[in-house]
């Protein structure tokens, strides 16, 4: 009797632990291609909204690293008078490259902008499309910042033709 | 850091020459808002944004210089005229008679045209610059993007068995990495950027990748036999010619001297070259002769 009682309890102690193992849940994976190159666009197309000159949201907190140190410095607009008309159309988001170490992402991308209709007038001076090239490509960078992909590099390139 | 010199509003004459943004300085960044007025603009008058020095990826990082102030460096345009009726204060034509307006200097001694608008102010006396113990610059939190111009680039892979590999048998990827110090300009504060390999990741172009700690040794490294397996081993399952490559992650810190050590947040990863593997087959056959003594038998 005792070593039948024994062998049960030995069996729902290994039930019992069976259980909690697979109550673990397995880890998702942190990062895929297709959700951080579409997490990237969402998220710059937030900061592109937030950034129009007319609008009072506050943009940085899309934003990272050398980006983040440039929105937090010096504001070169401040003290004019800025209006703005037309718009900035965003043609083209194409992704270039995506990246894991550990639990870290990074992704690149190329984007065309459209801004012919798109005009400034500055402190009273009359209406101008301030840019010589309306047409043109950016280069960004994203990277992961406690689970959320931020802008990280926005330039000016010539790899893309738009 | 990139000097805009001038601006393209200014340039188009919708901002007043002596508004403060004329003059500014911008790392290698722009802004949204920058970007649609035009201030970054990559393919536009070279006389807009000029001056300074930009890293690009895969460029040389430019030699250490001593700590300035933000502004102009040697690459600034020189203002060699003076501006023109209605946009100053009046000054004589040029020396040809040409009415008015900036005319200006690249480095290279080149008049550029009207656009620059530096404040043509000599610049401030250094004796009178600030000591960096007085005045310590402000350094933001470093990222891996910050600091990639200047991660050295991976050697290629050593591949054993000499260079080869056997189908269905284990081949060694190897490369020798180690901690590595590169001199350079951050911030336009003189640095020096230490990488330490973190991680290997190793592409066996076959759809297999393997990430390793720090080291990938050879066999004799590790003191095994040929062909027998290791951690940064692979066996292919046919024979045909694979693109393998191994990408190394760095973690980094960089010295600013007296003015800190500070860590670099992320990896900065170094992409290797690729090094194509030719995958051979082996086949044995218990035969009565060799090759030599009969040339028509089985595998010769």
């Amino acid at each position: 009797m005792p070593r039948t009682a024994a062998a049960i309890a030995t069996v729902v102690a290994l039930a019992a632990a069976l259980t909690a193992c697979a109550a673990q849940p397995e880890p998702e994976p942190e990062w895929t291609e297709e959700a951080a190159y579409a997490e990237a666009e969402e998220v710059f197309r937030a900061y592109i909204a937030a950034s129009d000159f007319e609008s009072h949201e506050d943009e940085s907190v899309y934003v990272t690293g050398d980006l983040r140190e440039l929105h937090d410095g010096e504001d070169v607009f401040e003290g004019h008078d800025i209006q703005t008309r037309g718009e900035s159309v965003l043609t083209q988001f194409t992704p270039t490259s995506f990246r894991t170490v550990g639990d870290e992402a990074s992704v690149d991308a190329l984007a065309c902008f459209d801004d012919s209709t798109f005009e400034m007038n500055i402190d009273g001076g009359g209406w101008t499309s301030p840019r010589e090239d309306p047409i043109y490509a950016v280069e960004l960078s994203f990277a992961s910042v406690d689970g959320e992909l931020l802008v990280s590099h926005l330039d000016e390139t010539a790899a893309l033709e738009c | 850091m990139l000097i805009v010199v001038g601006s393209a509003l200014a340039a188009l004459g919708i901002i007043p020459d002596a508004a403060p943004l004329t003059d500014f300085v911008l790392p290698d960044e722009c802004t949204y808002q920058q970007l649609r007025a035009g201030l970054c603009e990559a393919g536009g008058d070279p006389g807009l944004a000029i001056g300074g020095h930009q890293h690009q990826p895969g460029s040389q990082p430019p030699a250490p210089e001593p700590p300035s102030r933000p502004g102009p460096p040697g690459g600034q345009t020189q203002p060699i005229g003076g501006p023109g009726p209605g946009t100053g204060p009046e000054t004589p034509a040029g020396p040809g008679g040409e009415p008015g307006g900036w005319q200006c200097l690249d480095p290279a001694q080149q008049v550029i045209g009207g656009t620059c608008l530096t404040d043509p102010a000599p610049d401030p006396d250094p004796a009178t610059e600030p000591e960096p113990s007085a005045q310590p610059p402000a350094i933001p939190p470093l990222t891996a993007y910050d600091v990639e111009v200047f991660v050295p680039t991976p050697a290629a892979p050593t591949i054993e068995p000499f260079g080869v590999a056997i189908a269905r048998a284990p081949m060694n990827v190897a490369i020798a990495t180690a901690s590595q110090t590169v001199g350079g300009e951050l911030f336009g504060l003189p640095m020096s950027v230490t990488f330490t390999p973190e991680l290997l990741t190793i592409d066996y172009g076959d759809g297999t990748i393997a990430e390793v700690a720090q080291a990938a040794p050879t066999w004799e490294q590790l003191g095994q036999e040929q062909l027998s397996p290791t951690a940064t081993g692979h066996t292919y399952a046919e024979r045909g010619t694979a693109a393998v490559s191994v990408d190394v992650s760095y973690s980094a810190v960089v010295d600013f001297g007296p003015w800190g050590i500070h860590p670099v947040g992320g990896y900065v990863v170094a992409e290797g070259p690729t090094t194509d593997v030719h995958i051979y087959e082996k086949q044995s056959y218990l035969v009565a002769q060799t090759c030599a003594e009969n040339p028509s038998g089985p595998g010769c």
